[in-house]
């Protein structure tokens, strides 16, 4: 209808068409632009998106064991060149000296049961054989030898592994611990429980402090006055202590059977005790952006219509505090990771034999002795963890400069 | 007036800001350097030798105080490198011992004095004694007394109708203060009320519960002394008059066989007895009742008596002859308090270096909590030319790293403790500061017996003898440590010539064994060799380990059920643990978890018997296998296994009445084969103590016990 | 101003009563209690121990025993552990030794982060910016221990004119300090270029510089007065942070501090002293952040205090 009447169109429609004609900027993709802009910030995006992506994909690349002893001749190796293949400790005993050769064996020894257990008639002798099976599964199975306990994800992506590169191992780059395990494939699958401590528990402090927070804010008055004040009284205490307690507390046995019952280990606890610190400065925050926002006219509009309080909380103002939440959360998740080192060092941290870049840092500092300094057992974790923390670090400077329009022409 | 105030606030902070850093700066005590100045690794509990336990504390008390006798490193080592200790004369010469060795007479020495120049006696002695045994002492190491006639009926309360009992009434200073109490700091349970003596006639007990119901042994052994704390007893008080001069209720004179006035004693508040069984009681016992704070066995019947005009004389009756008591009288625990300093301050107050009274080479001059604490040489020992130093400091470091890295930087002079990463180096330069010896302690794991698949014995066999226990002391300890030939540590030369040639250990002979037990179950044997085949002479411990656990049930580690191996929170712990995990599960196909705890919860689980696999450590407390053995007894404190075997006990009761040397030991070998057969613990190694000397240090003699005598110690300039 | 002292003193309390509820209960929770030793006591011995500490008692008799010591006679009851001592002396013993350490930690970390964003504002995007805030964010990025360790084999090991531990000179102060006030200087680094940056923008800083003042004035005068303000705000967590992150650095280099008496008493299972602890280091906290609140609003003429 505008094309055929656009001869003689009033000013006030033209005034309208100019203004369908500009493409809006939203928030978002100005944002983005401007992080684009700082090579920072952009630097660290894609060093952390690599990061990910090896950690994720570790069982695929050809690293050594992370969990296989050898203490005879390998302890405290320095960073070399020697190569190195899968499933040659003689300790093994696995068939040819070779993962490959031993899997290929136990596949067929256990494709020979399953059939064996077909054919099987007698129920005795049947569970007897399909006991069998499950020990071949479990303990028996090669990998078991090798990884702890991996999952069956884990286990199709090294089956992946070998069919690419077969035995070949990087050799130690980064030299061997004090059990002669090889510290770059430590780093590796280390790195998985550090990433995933940081992330989880920054996501529960998330979600406890944007909740939190956006309710707080919104609903204001009394409640807000509660509520804030429940958070100021335990911004005052020692939550360092609180996390030791409620770690050894939790992990005890009793407690521990109560809560597996429930499928939650000890690395849950874990997140939940450190989500537990930081969603205060988070639910402030928030708070804070929400009573800035409440007042907006989209809000009110909201409330015009009918909508009750919780949904206007969730549909329309916890996006629009989105941004502010970004930020906090990419310096989050490096104090998350700097505590789980810190817990580490206290000795709390997860068990043998997982490790994470906080336990292999920490075993690290002990080798720092005069008498010898073992410095790749520092060095090389150190400069992991420093250097996720710092790219953290950046991304999220580089993301608040760019949500930031106060910021915007600096 | 506020804006002028706003406009001087920063100048304010800074000021602020600078007398903070004033005081900072200030706040340093400006100490003179030690003569020696050593880390003890931890922080003393506590300076109070009833209450200590523990080798850091020993140090620091043998420094402070000094027993009966002492004992000394010898001055040269043995054929494998051992100092042994020898026994010297501390406060008394060496005893002398009557015929059936069970009557020791100490003399006390006339120079021996307290550092306030009072004389010491038999007397400090007993009263020393007595207070230990004295149930609310709360003596850990109260145990070693037990050898001494009726110490253990005193100590644990075992009471019966006609005993031979003293009664303190409540009448201490703070039993009187009505408003505001005492300052239970200052309480101690030792006895300063009045004492009575008598004979119980009757004791009346309250229903008792059924303790049978409760599952848990400690717990049982718990509520069945909270129950036996709440009886009441009928005691026939009976006149004693005390001797001229009496420093104590016992140098009196009594008629037991006297007539006496008839007293009835709760030592629970009147007001909390159970209403029931204050109904069931007869009216006069309801009337008479009277509160009081022990009723214990009459301190007079124990077996220690104070001779002499002058006191000097000190007699030990023991129940058995017992060999190692003599060594006993050197232990820390077993040294003298003053008890007037005691008596005065009260526990723990006595022990604050402004107050402390003590009989050692060395004074207490300050102590800093976790930092240090000094020592200074005491004048007024009876032997103060033997003593080299001036000034001792005692440092708290608690850390391997931190005390390697001082000791390096030489700020210290000696490390009791090394950090296992540096040891490989320190012994491959030949260092002559690293000083390693063999130790008289074992490292071992505790096996609760009480649940599958632990109960089976072969089970458990099969467990052990795939430990590389070898490679764990060559490749993680790498201090020297070498797996134990049994249960005991090296360093028991009798033990040593009996076990010469033994083939007791051997996998052949575990293997032979079981085939024997299994005469009569040809089934299990087939099944076993059907797993593996196995030759007589087999030397392979492997291959005998998979051949039992496949006799034990479960051929190639097919369907054990899952159990944890359980260690305190240490790096060393943890690399033992996940070499022997791994030596599991490659070896015998079984896969266990592995947790780890901090060391009071870890105590805690132990105690409880909450784990199926432990591990511990041993160090003796004397120079005897009897340290070490009799752990496993039924029920001792320390079995915590629920392994319980009757021969066993029979032979460790034998052994403890067994006057001749030689025999005795015989019957400790065989107690330890039943320890190696049945397996209850499994002995890892045998320690080797690590310490770092300076070499301008001399006297400082590597020994068994890892015992080093402050007042030797040199220091050249 | 009367008004909000009393407000907070009264919300101090509450806290207070609150973490010495929790902390109460949370450890009479935990299993392995503070007597278990590896030689176990006969059971007699073990009830007369008990008894003397009033663990005999039931728990809502201890919780108030307790909590009627503490607050009438500021009396935190002996300390299980350390048997000579009570909780007052372990407290008095160490608070000094942590504040000494937290007082030197603060002024590194305030000279140094200062003085690094103000040159670092004063020449933006010069190699001094770029170095400066490199060097910055790693201080946040390195966990202390490891900075402590660096710092050990360089000034200990290979340079040799450091102490490796101990409390005993002013010598021995200086690695600790810095380690711990490193991460803190570097963020006060960041706030004070930021806040610089802010204000050398303003009309009144254009001002004075077209009145003819040179640069130095024009910084220490006028720009650094306001600019500080962010970093002033910053002193309260910053001090928490200090006090709290003193533990790891207290254990390595042996401070007998509060952090080492903190972490010994958590892990043995010494009730009393724990509670002890956590009840200062609350106190401690609290005063902080009322003080920094106040400081705030006298640095700040916008800021009313409520």
């Amino acid at each position: 209808m505008v094309s055929v009447e656009k001869k003689n169109t009033s000013p006030q429609q033209e005034v309208l068409e100019k203004a369908l004609q500009v493409k809006g900027v939203s928030l978002w993709r100005d944002a983005a632009k401007r992080l684009r802009k700082n090579w920072a910030a952009m630097g660290s995006l894609y060093f952390l998106v690599v990061l990910a992506l090896l950690i994720t994909f570790t069982p695929l690349l050809p690293l050594q064991s992370p969990t296989e002893l050898n203490l005879k001749d390998r302890q405290y190796q320095s960073p070399g060149f020697g190569a190195a293949t899968l499933g040659s400790s003689e300790d093994l005993k696995f068939k040819d000296r070779s993962l490959v050769a031993e899997l290929a064996s136990y596949d067929e020894e256990k494709s020979n049961l399953v059939d064996q257990i077909a054919k099987e008639t007698d129920t005795e002798k049947r569970t007897e054989l399909e006991l069998e099976l499950a020990t071949k599964q479990g303990i028996g199975h090669p990998f078991n030898k090798l990884w702890h306990r991996p999952g069956y994800i884990t286990k199709a992506l090294i089956r992946t592994r070998l069919l690419v590169f077969g035995d070949y191992c990087i050799p130690s780059l980064c030299g061997t611990d004090d059990s002669g395990r090889d510290v770059l494939s430590r780093i590796f699958w280390g790195g998985r429980v550090s990433l995933v401590v940081g992330l989880v528990a920054t996501l529960v402090s998330l979600i406890i402090g944007v909740f939190y927070g956006a309710v707080s804010g919104y609903l204001g008055g009394i409640y807000d006055a509660i509520m804030m004040r429940a958070v100021d009284i335990l911004y005052s205490i020692p939550f360092i202590f609180v996390v030791i307690f409620l770690i050894t507390i939790l992990t005890e046995d009793s407690n521990k059977a109560f809560l597996e019952s429930y499928g939650i280990d000890k690395i849950v606890i874990f997140y939940f005790a450190i989500g537990a610190i930081y969603w205060l400065t988070m639910s402030r925050v928030v708070r804070g952006q929400v009573l800035s926002i409440k007042n907006e006219q989209y809000i009110d509009a909201a409330r015009a219509i009918g909508v009750s309080t919780f949904p206007i909380v969730f549909r329309h103002v916890i996006p629009n505090v989105m941004g502010v939440v970004i930020v906090y959360l990419t310096l989050t998740i490096p104090a998350v990771m700097l505590f789980e080192a810190f817990l580490s060092f206290l000795g709390l941290g997860v068990s043998a034999p997982d490790v994470s870049w906080g336990l292999l840092v920490n075993e690290g500092v002990k080798a720092v002795t005069p008498n010898k300094i073992y410095w790749w057992l520092v060095l090389f974790p150190g400069l992991a963890l420093a250097g996720t923390l710092f790219s953290l670090n950046f991304l999220g400077d580089g993301l608040r400069d760019a949500l930031d329009p106060k910021m915007k022409n600096r | 007036m506020q804006t002028s105030f706003r406009r001087l606030f920063p100048f304010v902070l800074i000021t602020i800001w600078a007398l903070a850093l004033y005081w900072a700066i200030g706040s340093f005590s400006s100490d003179s350097k030690a003569d020696l100045t050593f880390d003890n690794n931890t922080e003393v509990a506590t300076l109070d030798p009833a209450i200590a336990e523990g080798q850091p504390e020993g140090r620091v008390i043998n420094a402070l105080f000094e027993g009966l006798l002492r004992e000394e490193p010898s001055q040269e080592p043995d054929a494998d490198g051992v100092y042994h200790l020898e026994l010297i004369p501390g406060c008394a010469e060496l005893p002398e011992v009557s015929e059936d060795q069970k009557v020791y007479t100490f003399k006390i020495r006339e120079e021996a004095q307290w550092n306030n120049k009072q004389p010491i006696t038999a007397e400090d002695f007993r009263w020393s004694f007595q207070r230990l045994l004295h149930p609310g002492t709360g003596g850990g190491y109260a145990k070693q007394l037990h050898y001494i006639v009726g110490a253990k009926e005193y100590n644990t309360v075992e009471l019966e109708v006609g005993s031979r009992v003293e009664v303190e009434l409540m009448d201490r200073a703070e039993d009187l203060v009505v408003e505001g109490g005492p300052d239970r700091l200052t309480v101690q349970g030792f006895p300063r009320g009045t004492i009575k003596r008598g004979i119980i006639r009757k004791i009346y007990r309250p229903k008792r519960p059924e303790f049978e119901k409760i599952k848990n042994k400690d717990k049982r052994k718990k509520a069945e002394n909270e129950w036996e704390t709440r009886w009441l007893y009928e005691v026939e008080v009976l006149e004693y008059q005390l001797n001229e001069g009496a420093v104590n209720p016992y140098e009196s004179t009594i008629d037991w066989t006297s007539k006496g006035e008839t007293f009835y004693f709760t030592t629970e508040d009147i007001d909390d007895i159970d209403p029931e069984f204050a109904k069931s009681l007869p009216p006069e016992v309801k009337e008479g009742l009277t509160r009081c704070h022990h009723v214990l066995l009459d301190f007079g019947e124990v077996g220690l008596k104070v001779l002499g005009e002058d006191r000097r004389t000190f007699e030990i009756t023991l129940k058995n002859p017992t060999p190692f008591f003599k060594t006993l009288m050197s232990f820390y625990t077993m040294h003298p308090v003053n008890r007037e300093c005691v008596e005065k301050y009260g526990t723990p107050v006595w022990t604050k270096p402004e107050n402390i009274v003590n009989n050692g080479p060395f004074n207490l001059e300050f102590r800093r909590i976790r930092d240090r604490l000094r020592l200074r040489k005491n004048e007024n020992y009876w032997n103060k030319e033997k003593i080299a130093l001036e000034t001792i400091d005692v440092l708290a470091l608690n850390s391997e790293t931190t005390s390697y890295n001082m000791f390096e930087n030489d700020q210290i002079d000696w490390a009791t403790t090394v950090p296992s990463a540096v040891i490989p180096t320190l012994r491959e330069t030949n260092n002559p500061e690293f000083r390693a010896a063999n130790q008289l302690s074992v490292y071992f794991y505790r096996v609760n017996v009480a649940e599958a698949p632990m109960d089976n014995k072969y089970f458990r066999q099969a467990l052990f003898l795939a430990i590389d226990r070898q490679s764990i002391c060559d490749n993680i300890t790498k201090a020297g440590q070498r797996p134990t030939r049994g249960f005991l540590p090296f360093g028991f030369l009798e033990i040593e010539k009996l076990r010469n040639g033994a083939p007791y250990m051997e996998p052949a002979a575990y293997v032979q064994r079981a085939r024997e037990a299994h005469k009569g179950d040809p089934q299990a044997i087939a099944r076993a060799d059907k797993s593996i085949k196995i030759d007589e002479n087999e030397t392979d411990p492997v291959k005998a380990a998979r051949w039992l656990l496949a006799l034990a049930g479960y051929p190639e580690g097919k369907g054990v059920p899952k159990f944890t191996l359980l260690y305190n929170t240490s790096e060393g712990h943890k690399n033992i643990a996940v070499k022997i995990q791994d030596d599991w599960k490659q070896k015998l196909g079984i896969d266990i978890e592995l947790e780890n705890n901090e060391w009071q919860i870890f105590l805690d689980k132990v105690n409880q018997k909450d784990y199926q696999i432990a591990r511990a450590g041993w160090i003796a407390d004397y120079n005897d296998p009897n340290s070490f053995l009799d752990m496993l007894e039924t029920d001792g404190p320390e079995n915590n296994t629920n392994w319980s075997h009757e021969a066993y006990d029979k032979a460790i009761a034998d052994a403890q009445k067994e006057p001749d040397e030689a025999k005795r030991m015989e019957i400790f070998f065989e107690a330890e084969k039943l320890i190696m057969d049945e397996l209850p613990f499994f002995p890892i190694y045998s320690y080797v103590s690590v310490n770092l000397v300076k070499e301008r240090v001399k006297g400082v003699a590597p020994n068994l016990m890892d015992k080093m005598l402050l007042y030797r110690i040199r220091v050249e300039k | 101003m009367i008004q909000f002292l009393v407000k907070r003193f009264l919300w101090l309390i509450v806290t207070l009563l609150i973490v010495y509820t929790v902390s109460f209960f949370l450890m009479r929770s935990v299993p392995g209690g503070p007597f278990q030793g590896e030689k176990q006591l006969p059971p007699t011995i073990q009830r007369n121990i008990e008894r003397r500490f009033e663990l005999d008692k039931p728990l809502s008799y201890q919780y108030f025993s307790h909590l009627n010591k503490i607050v009438f006679q500021f009396d935190f009851g002996p300390s299980y552990r350390l048997k000579d001592y009570t909780v007052n002396e372990v407290i008095a013993s160490g608070f000094p030794v942590s504040m000494s350490l937290g007082v030197f930690a603060l002024s590194f970390a305030l000279v140094l982060g200062v003085s690094a964003g103000v040159v670092s504002a004063m020449y933006r995007h010069s190699v001094w910016d770029v170095t400066l805030m490199t060097v910055a964010t790693l201080g946040i990025a390195v966990p202390n221990f490891v900075l402590a360790s660096l710092c050990l084999i360089v000034f200990v090991f290979y340079l040799g004119i450091l102490p490796a531990a101990g409390w005993s000179s002013l010598e021995s102060v200086l690695l600790p300090a810095f380690c711990l006030g490193a991460p803190f200087a570097a963020y006060i680094a960041r706030l004070t270029r930021t806040g610089m940056l802010e204000i050398l923008n303003q009309d009144y800083i254009r001002t004075a510089y077209a009145k003819g003042l040179t640069t130095y004035s024009v910084v220490t005068k006028h720009a650094l007065k306001m600019a500080i303000i962010p970093v002033v705000s910053y002193l309260g967590p910053a001090t928490a942070g200090i006090l709290t992150g003193s533990l790891v650095l207290e254990r390595i280099f042996a401070i007998p501090g509060m952090g080492t008496h903190f972490v010994e008493a958590a892990l043995q299972r010494d009730y009393t002293l724990a509670m002890g602890m956590i009840l200062v280091y609350t106190l401690i906290l609290s005063v902080m952040n009322t003080l920094v609140d106040m400081a705030y609003a006298m640095l700040d003429p916008r800021v009313k205090l409520e």
